[in-house]
């Protein structure tokens, strides 16, 4: 089912990725997870978030998963997702590209501060 | 497994999201629904602004995802069909180009305009918020069917004329006497102190069922499982609020042990979310079996009883066996089931529904729910009207660009159109933000009742009255906006051109001034009932009530009857006592069982007065109060003739009562009372006249029992101080919990308490005032439009009386004449009926004829004042009209 993966992976899809390498959750645990992870609320919609389920799925990247065993009060109507092999190679593939942009970035001072900046300037 | 169903919400984003994603399978739709609503109500908890933001994040998501899904090259191939674009693609994108840029335009002319579109959006939204609050109130205490399956086969069951009237042996001995009920259940709600496991007690509303309510809710229990006949009486089942807030939601909640007023119970169940009290809309947070000692008591009614029809039977065969049932009661005991006529008290059965309010009580009910319609349409209608003459003042100052686009070319359907999308993008606005305003409203409206009560309200804003709502508000903008639209489209392109030099009125004057003199209306009948109640307020705050609440502080405690028998509740007195006296601030202490003027008094009918016969049907009936000794003293009430209650008035000694002078006047006008005798009690003195339940009551008989001799289940401490009275009042309610973990004590100043009188005076007056002070706003605009439209449109007229020696001040005093002209009729018609609502309403006044001289001038001068304020500016202009400039621009 799965075809060529593209890098840089579209908008979220990272996100979502890391969120059920571990771990089986839910769509609403994911949104939890990323928001808890990241710090920023509300950015990722449930549209959004489908959309990138049902992508990922497509491209074997992720697969259903059972409930996993502690989990006994959830509704019985959602549904959980995890990373196959795949997904957990693509999500490495991506990080490493990422880390690659992060040296990047560091190397041309992106990231410095402000204060850096304008001593750099001066 | 049950879990709840979607909301509606949750449901159309599904929908939405399959349209925008056709590779979405159902299952995953329902699982995104599930995680849409938990997103949403945890946005909801948190704040207004994440419950904004969410919207806003959910909104952008959605259109994000079918921009990418449309532009996605590999697409498949279901999806361009399912989006219906097809054949017609062509059209349909024109079309809604055109809807587009109608839309960009009416958000320009809306942006351009800050202050007037603010002003029309927020009236709306206002006046659609009153609306739909109305309508969700009035719909969940009224017309909502219980939210049980099959709730058109329930019906109430009343014994006699009142719907609370069953104890629970009598609904037993009936029910089982009735085939045609497949099943009944017995209900009767009040205020527990319950206990979590190391928590602090809270009060909490509890709902007493008898074992079968979640058998015949015939609702699924969220878990565990409802009552069993052979259950011990120590069991409680939760609601799901309480589980999920306390428990977190998890399964070791059933079998835990927690407090209800002093017990401990253990939880057997949690009761569906969807079952609220079968007495009243609101959501118990507990429910208990009834116990034993209400079980055989049947001097006990405190009971609703609701039933479900068995299939095939008539209401009519329900009814027939209810007489039959209700003669059963009588024959095995006469004395308990006899009616004052001396026949046996009849079995009445009534449609849920409408048995839901007592007959004796439907008028009146019906004609609040009357006036507060009348109320809300009237302040919808303004709001409407408001726009409407904006949006025609806007038509006006446009008619020149319209006639120019008309003879460029502009086809007529197009303008039209144009103008009716500006007022769809009002109403738009409009209502969304009356959502937030009725959200936001309904907050605090819980808020307040559930400060007041325990137990949530049921009160959720009703799906058909937000589309009935948004329905009048589109309905009316549309309509005001279709006039100036239509107008515009029959605006023939010469006139408007020509008329820049004219002096003629156009037509559509005429509609302004009828929608000017009916906001003037609507303001003058606001305003004068503001003014009634404003006076009725000041008379009823200066009434002497009998009493004097300065400078006491009241601390209440509520004790269960089981758990403490006659002889702790006499000892926990004494402790309490002995400890209230003992504190610095503490001048004097006396008990009872409640507060006059608090909401909470009782009552006792069927009295035997000496000497005094009853005429046929006559109630003999009084107002009771349980107090101690030195009750009086403490409250200053006055003992007219004999004595008050002494610590020698306990159990054992003749019983004694204290009347008040009304109810000397009305039993035993000519006759010494002292020595005479209300059933076996003799009374021993008279004391002065006291307002118990309303500031209306002047006249009403009253009585007093000592409380050595009575003990009610409500204690309520009377302390006399120079401290500041809420600030002892809350200590002292600390030291009295100390003595019992379990009690709730509450502590307030005795001001505060019978201020509850004023509450329902304070509210209705804020209601009118506000919506009365903002139709004044609303008048003022629309007498300033008009006459400055008229002005402008007379400028050369005046420039050339100005010319031929026209004073200004007679220019200034005519324009001023004018707007008096448009302003009277509206203001007297408005006055005169604000007088008549007055008087429908005249047994909330206080002191104050419906017709009230002072009101009345008031409101007038009022009116009169804001009407010149509006017209000066325009006549200003008017008298200042240089006769060269205004020449100059023809």
């Amino acid at each position: 089912m799965s075809g060529t993966v593209q890098l840089p992976l579209p908008a979220w899809d990272f996100q979502i990725l890391v969120a059920v390498l571990d771990e089986a959750r839910h769509g609403y645990a994911i949104v939890q997870w990323i928001r808890d992870q990241t710090g920023t609320p509300d950015a990722l919609g449930t549209s959004t978030l489908y959309a990138a389920l049902k992508r990922l799925s497509r491209q074997g990247l992720i697969a259903e998963a059972p409930r996993p065993a502690g989990e006994t009060s959830a509704d019985e109507r959602r549904r959980y997702y995890r990373a196959t092999a795949e997904g957990r190679a693509v999500a490495r593939a991506e990080a490493r590209r990422i880390h690659q942009l992060h040296g990047l970035a560091e190397h041309a001072r992106l990231l410095s501060g402000p204060a850096r900046l304008a001593k750099g300037r001066s | 497994m049950t879990a709840p169903r979607p909301s509606r919400a949750a449901r159309l984003h599904a929908w939405l999201l399959r349209r925008v994603l056709p590779s979405l399978e159902a299952a995953d739709a329902t699982d995104a629904a599930l995680t849409f609503d938990r997103l949403r109500r945890e946005a909801w908890r948190t704040s207004i602004s994440a419950w904004l933001r969410f919207w806003f994040t959910e909104w952008r998501s959605l259109v994000g995802t079918w921009r990418a899904e449309r532009s996605r090259p590999g697409a498949d191939a279901g999806s361009r069909r399912a989006g219906g674009i097809g054949r017609g693609r062509a059209a349909w994108r024109d079309a809604f180009a055109h809807v587009t840029s109608d839309l960009r335009a009416g958000l320009r002319q809306f942006i351009h305009a800050p202050l007037v579109s603010a002003v029309s959006v927020l009236s709306l939204a206002v006046g659609l918020a009153v609306v739909v609050l109305v309508f969700t109130v009035v719909q969940a205490v009224l017309w909502r069917p219980l939210p049980l399956p099959g709730a058109d086969r329930l019906v109430r069951l009343d014994y006699g004329d009142r719907t609370v009237v069953w104890s629970y042996a009598d609904f037993r001995d009936v029910v089982a006497r009735m085939p045609a009920l497949a099943s009944a259940a017995a209900v009767s709600t009040g205020p527990v102190a319950v206990t979590m496991p190391g928590g602090t007690p809270r009060r909490m509303l509890a709902e007493w069922s008898s074992d079968g309510l979640f058998a015949f809710a015939n609702l699924p229990m969220t878990r565990g499982r409802g009552f069993a006949p052979d259950d011990p009486d120590d069991v409680v089942v939760i609601s799901e609020r309480l589980w999920t807030r306390e428990f977190g939601g998890r399964e070791a909640a059933i079998g835990s042990r927690v407090d209800v007023q002093g017990r401990p119970r253990t939880i057997v169940g949690v009761a569906p979310a969807a079952l609220t009290s079968l007495e009243s809309p609101v959501r118990p947070d507990v429910w208990l079996p009834i116990g034993n000692e209400a079980r055989a008591e049947r001097g006990m009614r405190s009971f609703h009883v609701v039933g479900r029809l068995a299939p095939g039977a008539t209401l009519a065969q329900t009814r027939a066996q209810a007489g039959a049932a209700a003669a059963g009661l009588f024959e095995a005991d006469p004395d308990l089931h006899r009616a004052r006529d001396g026949r046996a008290i009849p079995v009445r059965v009534h449609e849920e529904r409408e048995g839901r309010l007592p007959a004796a009580d439907r008028a009146s009910v019906v004609a609040g729910v009357a006036a507060a319609f009348g109320l809300a349409a009237l302040i919808l209608i303004l709001a409407a009207s408001n726009v409407a003459s904006l949006l025609l003042g806007r038509a006006s100052e446009r008619e020149g660009e319209v006639a120019v686009r008309l003879a460029l070319g502009a086809g007529r359907a197009r303008i039209a159109r144009q103008l009716l999308t500006e007022s769809v993008v009002i109403a738009a606005a409009a209502g969304l933000a009356a959502v937030l305003v009725t959200r936001v409203a309904l907050l605090v409206l819980v808020g307040v009742l559930s400060g007041t009560t325990p137990g949530a309200p049921a009160l959720d804003v009703d799906a058909t009255a937000a589309v009935f709502a948004a329905a009048i508000a589109f309905g009316s903008v549309a309509f005001f906006g279709l006039a100036p639209a239509l107008q515009g489209a029959r605006t023939d392109v010469m006139s408007p051109l020509r008329r820049q030099g004219g002096t003629v009125a156009p037509p559509r004057l005429r509609l302004r001034r009828a929608i000017v003199s009916a906001q003037v209306t609507g303001a003058a009948l606001l305003i004068v009932a503001a003014l009634v109640f404003l006076q009725s307020e000041r008379h009823a705050r200066a009434i002497d009530v009998g009493f004097d609440p300065d400078g006491v502080a009241v601390v209440s405690v509520d004790l269960e009857q089981g758990h403490y028998a006659d002889g702790d509740i006499r000892a926990f007195l004494d402790t309490a006592t002995r400890m209230l006296e003992a504190d610095r601030d503490t001048a004097a202490v006396a008990w009872a069982g409640s507060v006059p003027l608090s909401g909470s008094s009782s009552a006792a009918g069927g009295l035997r007065v000496e000497g005094y016969q009853p005429s046929p049907g006559e109630m003999v009936s009084a107002g009771t109060n349980v107090v101690s000794a030195g009750y009086f003293r403490l409250l200053r009430i006055p003992i007219l003739r004999g004595r008050e209650f002494t610590t020698e008035d306990r159990a054992g000694a003749p019983p004694v009562v204290v009347i008040n002078d009304a109810f000397r006047r009305r039993y035993w006008p000519d006759a010494d009372p002292i020595g005479r005798t209300i059933g076996d009690a003799t009374v021993v003195g008279v004391a002065g006249d006291i307002r118990a339940e309303s500031l209306a009551d002047a006249d009403r008989p009253f009585m007093w029992t000592p409380m050595g001799q009575s003990l009610p289940h409500r204690l309520v401490a009377h302390v006399r101080t120079d401290a500041d009275e809420a600030a002892t009042g809350g200590r002292l309610a600390r030291a009295i919990g100390a003595i019992d973990s379990s009690l709730i004590v509450d502590g307030q100043a005795m001001r505060d308490v019978t201020g509850a009188a004023f509450v329902a005076q304070r509210i209705v007056t804020m209601v009118f005032g506000v919506a009365g002070f903002a139709a004044i706003g609303m008048a003022m605009m629309g007498v300033y439009g008009v006459l400055a439209y008229l002005v402008s449109l007379r400028t050369r007229e005046f420039g050339i009386r100005v010319a031929l020696g026209a004073a200004p001040a007679t220019l200034l005093r005519q324009t001023m004449a004018e707007g008096l002209r448009l302003t009277v009729p509206g203001a007297v018609a408005g006055l005169a009926a604000g007088t008549a609502m007055a008087f429908a309403v005249r047994s909330m006044l206080v002191g104050v004829a419906p017709i009230d001289p002072v009101a009345l001038a008031a409101g007038l001068a009022l009116i009169g004042a804001a009407a010149a304020l509006a017209a000066l500016v325009p006549a200003r202009r008017a008298a200042r009209t240089d006769p060269i400039v205004s020449l100059r621009q023809q």
